[in-house]
């Protein structure tokens, strides 16, 4: 059954260009699916939307049955938002902080709170840091608290916006493996790339945008050697004929 | 963004950290009022108790006056302004006078000492616990909306460092392709401030979208703030300290007049 459905999304920006152009798309519970395309082909634009954070017309988007702009509130909780640049994500001064904005957000009891923030801190292994300052963490664990951030939320569905830019080797190892984690938790997983490399051997699916539109949507395996006429570059291991091998291995 | 600020908080297990947020402002504000018309003995007696809790507490002071230098900068300006005379008959000889020289130290002192109290604030008191104690002391007047006024103070206060921040890294970037070989003033104002600015919306944004995601509403869980024993003492101690310093330095003034 779909989690999520989009239904002839269109989206426009301020300067009259085209961000996003007649996108319908169902996504189940529990799929984990890589959308992926060039710069400026709207792949931020659609995260945006799965969120509220861009308003929309009537009946566009519905999750888990409820529908945007009317369940705002409700699907912003259902769905976690991680992006790109965690620094801008950041708003607490120290970890607890942080993980407990978004609870303290939906007026949970302070008891709730506190048990919310050591249980998402100790999903992803950063418990020890929680009175650290934000600031002070490593590029992955940055990333890995804004992902504790979301859990405290007990977001079902989570959305990583270029999940793994401007991190190193280790930092992005420790970030892939938290999300294949919380995959194997049953969390259905949506992540944003232009780069495929890291995620597509464990993806469900692949979708493609080109130019606000979906131009490819199937299995990872049925699709991969065309993704380079849309900007995007073939994993080495299918392209050298191996098929796609996880990154992680 | 690794790189430490001054205006930042440094978590830690010190009694000043623990201080009820709201007792700690008043201190502050006692503080400071008193620091603004202090005299040399006034000065002396509260710099005393400062110094002791900066290195009971740990600030990092040699780190936070680096960061802070061009206030300290500043400081000597005034120093030197105010010290200074030119002789108009003759412009090329500078005079200064002792006087001059003590009531312009005994400025410069007062703005420094508010400086190292703003510092032991900001290093030991978070954001949400200053936004609380603000709320809190604002619900108590009429037709103020706390709430707004509290998350206006601290966004602000969140955005100190990151902007600061911000300005370094344009100025590095500019110092990398020689900013300091132009001499008009205007236009390496206009390539710093430009950029400056353009981020911090850029960034302002991208905060506002990534609280929106996480349900932010004014109406939210608040951080409850208790006062024990400890803090009470601390207040008493604290501001018994401050009129003994007025009423020892009032004796002596009369003394000195006798």
């Amino acid at each position: 059954m779909s989690q999520i459905k989009i239904k002839q999304l269109t989206y426009q920006f301020p300067d009259q260009s085209i961000g996003l152009d007649d996108i319908s798309l169902s996504i189940t519970k529990g799929e984990f699916v890589v959308i992926a395309g060039p710069n400026g082909s709207g792949k931020t634009t659609l995260c945006r939307h799965l969120n509220g954070l861009i308003p929309v017309k009537k009946n566009c988007i519905a999750i888990n049955g409820l529908k945007l702009p009317k369940d705002v509130g409700k699907i912003r909780q259902l769905v976690g938002m991680v992006f790109q640049n965690a620094d801008h994500q950041i708003v607490g001064q120290t970890v607890y902080d942080e993980v407990a904005f978004g609870p303290e957000n939906l007026k949970l009891s302070r008891k709730e709170i506190d048990h919310r923030v050591v249980q998402s801190l100790k999903t992803v292994g950063l418990f020890e840091y929680l009175e650290r300052r934000p600031h002070t963490l490593s590029g992955g664990e940055k990333r890995k608290l804004v992902i504790a951030g979301v859990l405290a939320m007990n977001s079902k569905i989570l959305v990583f916006d270029e999940p793994f830019s401007n991190l190193d080797y280790l930092g992005t190892k420790m970030v892939l493996d938290q999300i294949l984690k919380l995959h194997q938790a049953e969390h259905t997983i949506i992540i944003v790339t232009h780069e495929l490399e890291k995620t597509i051997a464990y993806a469900d699916r692949l979708l493609i945008l080109e130019k606000g539109k979906i131009v490819r949507d199937d299995q990872p395996d049925a699709i991969i050697h065309e993704v380079e006429q849309f900007g995007i570059r073939e994993p080495y291991s299918s392209k050298t004929g191996q098929g796609l091998v996880k990154w992680l291995n | 963004m690794a790189e430490l600020t001054a205006f930042n908080y440094f978590s830690g297990n010190s009694w000043l950290h623990h201080l009820d947020i709201r007792f700690k402002l008043i201190i502050i504000f006692t503080f400071n009022v008193i620091s603004i018309q202090a005299n040399y003995v006034e000065l002396m007696m509260l710099s005393f108790p400062v110094l002791i809790v900066i290195f009971q507490v740990k600030l990092p002071l040699r780190h936070s006056l680096f960061e802070t230098r061009y206030f300290l900068y500043f400081l000597l300006f005034i120093f030197l302004s105010r010290t200074i005379k030119i002789d108009v008959t003759n412009p090329t000889y500078l005079n200064y006078s002792y006087p001059d020289m003590i009531e312009s130290s005994m400025i410069c002192w007062r703005l420094f000492l508010i400086l190292l109290i703003g510092l032991l604030f900001m290093f030991s008191s978070k954001i949400t616990e200053i936004r609380a104690a603000v709320q809190w002391y604002l619900n108590f007047v009429p037709f103020v909306p706390e709430k707004k006024i509290s998350l206006m103070i601290g966004l602000m206060i969140r955005f100190v460092p990151d902007i600061l921040q911000q300005a370094a890294d344009i100025s590095e970037a500019q110092k990398a392709r020689s900013i300091g070989k132009r001499k008009n003033p205007v236009f390496r104002i206009t390539a710093f401030a430009t950029p400056l600015f353009l981020r911090i919306f850029e960034q302002a944004d991208t905060i506002v979208q990534a609280m929106l995601s996480r349900c932010f509403t004014e109406n939210r869980t608040d951080i409850e703030l208790k006062a024990d024993k400890v803090d009470w003492m601390v207040l008493i101690v604290t501001l018994s300290y401050l009129v003994v310093t007025i009423v020892l330095d009032t004796l002596l003034s009369q003394m000195s007049f006798l």
